[in-house]
């Protein structure tokens, strides 16, 4: 553990570096004097600067969007790290359980039919509505446990993949095109207002996960060994799932579907410090929002485009991960 | 001897009647450079797209099935009020080929963007052509196909010269103003950072009622850019796609905005919600042109050109609530 706490202290400061570095980035040129000078005008006014496009620049657009982009980042990976924990899967991620496939649904209906629903509303309550509908579905049987949680989430995820290609069918080119682009993920609208009510829920979502993220260590030795040792298991996974479900449903209400984050991210984190949840898990929040920062400015300074950041996650997140995998999954995972 | 003369004289009626149905096939280029023989007067036709141009034609009894999006067309309601008595046979990203065997058409014409099921819909039997107008003078080109297809030729060219008109409209007044300074515009899609770039037809009305289109440097139809982007670019003038989910007052009130020189001074527009592929194509021309450059149409009442463009070119009347 010695060893690994400057990788630890990297890894805890990192989103702040990276957020940090992705002020000074973007398309429209802004010199790195007059970004700092801008931050400071928040704090204390300076002659001038409230009249300078730079201005909004840097503390309406590039700041929230960064700010938005880590929180995002951290519900992502924080949940994935949590679920691979609690199913003691490391191919679970936060969309396991049909969260994904609620909130496309809901975006779809809201986009096609609903104009008048906010899309983030829509997402969010269907995308709880479908994480509710599989843990009931797994009750069927009588006590939750993980195997049928996981098929129930196969279920619903199906089930509502089809509404939303239903809804797609049925809507007209216009609507189906703002349908595709949600559901490829992007910060580009990411305003002060959206990050009030998504980075507070996010945030008050991830507190029981952070407080309690101890038990992961034993629940994750099998339910079993978690109940010897007097861990209600019942329990202690509806909490987590609750938490994780909350937190990642906020992001994807605010940012549409980006995968691979939470998936990457923990196993990324777990070959560098290793397997126990009390610090892989709040380091793996921080790593994810530094991906997620990271990923965000590639989005939107490679080229004059905004290309949707679900795909810069998608094209860097799968051959990563078949490094991973041949580099270091078996020790991790310990098969 | 009379026989004689008769047998003669029938004789040159069938060559002639066969010359002219061996004539009567047009080969046509189309967008995907597909090569088509159509014969002509086309006689059951389908329209997954162009079906705009249906009331100038006027060839209603010709038309076997209709794309499902047309049904919601307010236009085209009106225009023909038994238009649910046409079958719908999809869209043309989503085609239901099996319905348009049925009706068995002598010509399909389609979007260009599918073309797998244009080559499905070919290989079972179907006559198609794909179309897609990116400018003024492709929709030109279009409408004279049609005309040519179901022999309407003198009428899409009269549609064609009111349109033109109104282009003449646009442009005589452009020239009469002061065109020293070029305005910078903006065209903005479904999301409000999705702009029109240097291709298809937005980019060309922009550059008709004289502004200059900052995103014109990116070689595609439409493209996502982020918010500072356009911030950077800092356009005199924002048009909203008329079917875009949001107004201009939410482009207005948003603080990302504000330093835009458009938002400052008011000169945001979301555009009617009519097809640019349509002879309604000049009428979005004027309403541009209009918000571009007020001074110099004050006199012109969109409602009034509007109105008379449906008499002739659609025979019905555009009323003015239909005129924003």
């Amino acid at each position: 553990m010695t060893t690994r706490r400057p990788v630890c202290f990297l890894i805890a400061i990192s989103p702040l570096v990276a957020g940090w570095c992705a002020l000074f980035l973007g398309a429209y040129d802004v010199s790195p004097f007059i970004v700092i000078k801008s931050l400071i005008n928040e704090v204390i006014p300076l002659a001038g600067m409230s009249d300078l496009p730079e201005q909004a620049i840097i503390l309406d657009i590039r700041l929230p969007r960064v700010i938005l982009a880590g929180v995002v980042g951290i519900a992502l990976a924080g949940s994935g790290v949590t679920l691979q924990g609690v199913f003691r899967n490391p191919l679970v991620d936060p969309f396991i359980l049909g969260l994904s496939a609620g909130a496309a649904f809901g975006c779809a209906i809201s986009i096609g039919f609903f104009p008048e629903m906010p899309t983030q509303v829509a997402a969010f309550v269907f995308s709880i509505g479908s994480v509710f509908l599989t843990y009931n579905i797994a009750k069927c049987q009588g006590e939750v446990s993980r195997l049928p949680l996981i098929l129930s989430g196969v279920i619903i995820s199906a089930f509502f993949t089809a509404l939303t290609s239903i809804v797609k069918f049925l809507v007209d080119p216009h609507k189906l095109q703002n349908i595709v682009f949600w559901l490829m993920g992007s910060f580009a609208l990411a305003d002060w207002r959206t990050i009030a009510v998504s980075g507070v829920g996010i945030m008050v979502s991830l507190c029981p996960v952070l407080l309690m993220r101890w038990r992961l260590n034993v629940i994750s030795m099998g339910e079993d060994e978690a109940k010897s040792l007097g861990i209600n298991v019942n329990r202690d996974r509806l909490i987590f799932v609750v938490s994780s479900t909350l937190a990642v449903s906020l992001a994807v209400s605010v940012s549409g579907i980006i995968g691979w984050v939470g998936l990457m991210v923990p196993h990324l984190v777990r070959m560098l410090i290793g397997p126990d949840h009390r610090t892989l898990v709040p380091l793996s929040m921080a790593a994810g929002a530094t991906f997620m920062i990271f990923a965000d400015t590639v989005a939107r300074s490679l080229a004059g485009y905004d290309i949707p950041v679900g795909i810069i996650t998608a094209v860097s997140g799968a051959p990563f991960f078949v490094y991973l995998m041949k580099r270091g999954g078996n020790e991790s995972w310990g098969r | 001897m009379n026989v004689f003369r008769i047998v003669i004289l029938f004789s040159l009626m069938m060559t002639a009647v066969s010359t002219e149905t061996a004539a009567a096939v047009i080969t046509y280029t189309d967008k995907l450079n597909r090569t088509v023989d159509i014969p002509v007067p086309v006689k059951r036709a389908v329209f997954l797209q162009m079906y705009e141009m249906l009331p100038a034609l006027d060839v209603w009894d010709r038309v076997v099935g209709i794309a499902s999006y047309a049904f919601r067309n307010g236009l085209l309601r009106k225009a023909n009020p038994r238009l649910d008595g046409i079958p719908s046979v999809g869209s043309g990203a989503n085609v239901n080929v099996e319905a348009i065997l049925q009706l068995k058409p002598d010509l399909v014409i389609t979007w260009a963007w599918h073309p797998e099921a244009i080559r499905f819909m070919e290989e079972k039997g179907l006559r198609v052509i794909a179309v897609y107008p990116e400018s003024i003078d492709d929709l030109y080109r279009e409408m004279a196909l049609l005309g040519t297809l179901f022999q309407r030729q003198e009428r899409m060219a009269a549609v064609r010269g009111e349109m033109q008109s109104i282009f003449a409209l646009v442009r005589e007044r452009l020239a009469h103003g002061d065109g020293s300074k070029k305005q910078k515009m903006v065209y903005l899609g479904g999301q409000s950072n999705m702009v029109s770039c240097a291709l298809g037809i937005n980019n060309n009305l922009l550059t008709l009622i004289g502004g200059i289109n900052p995103a014109d440097a990116i070689g595609q139809r439409s493209t996502l850019v982020a918010i500072e982007q356009i911030v950077a670019w800092d356009p005199d003038l924002i048009f909203i796609w008329g079917n875009a989910g949001y107004s201009a007052e939410d482009i207005l009130t948003n603080p990302q905005w504000r330093h835009i020189k458009a938002v400052r001074d008011k000169r945001v527009y979301k555009l009617p919600d009519w097809t640019t592929w349509s002879p309604r194509l000049a009428l979005v021309a004027l309403w541009m042109a209009k918000k571009a450059h007020p001074q110099d149409f004050q006199d012109i009442e969109l409602a009034d050109v509007a109105d008379a463009l449906c008499r002739k070119a659609f025979r019905i009347s555009c009323t003015a609530e239909t005129v924003p």
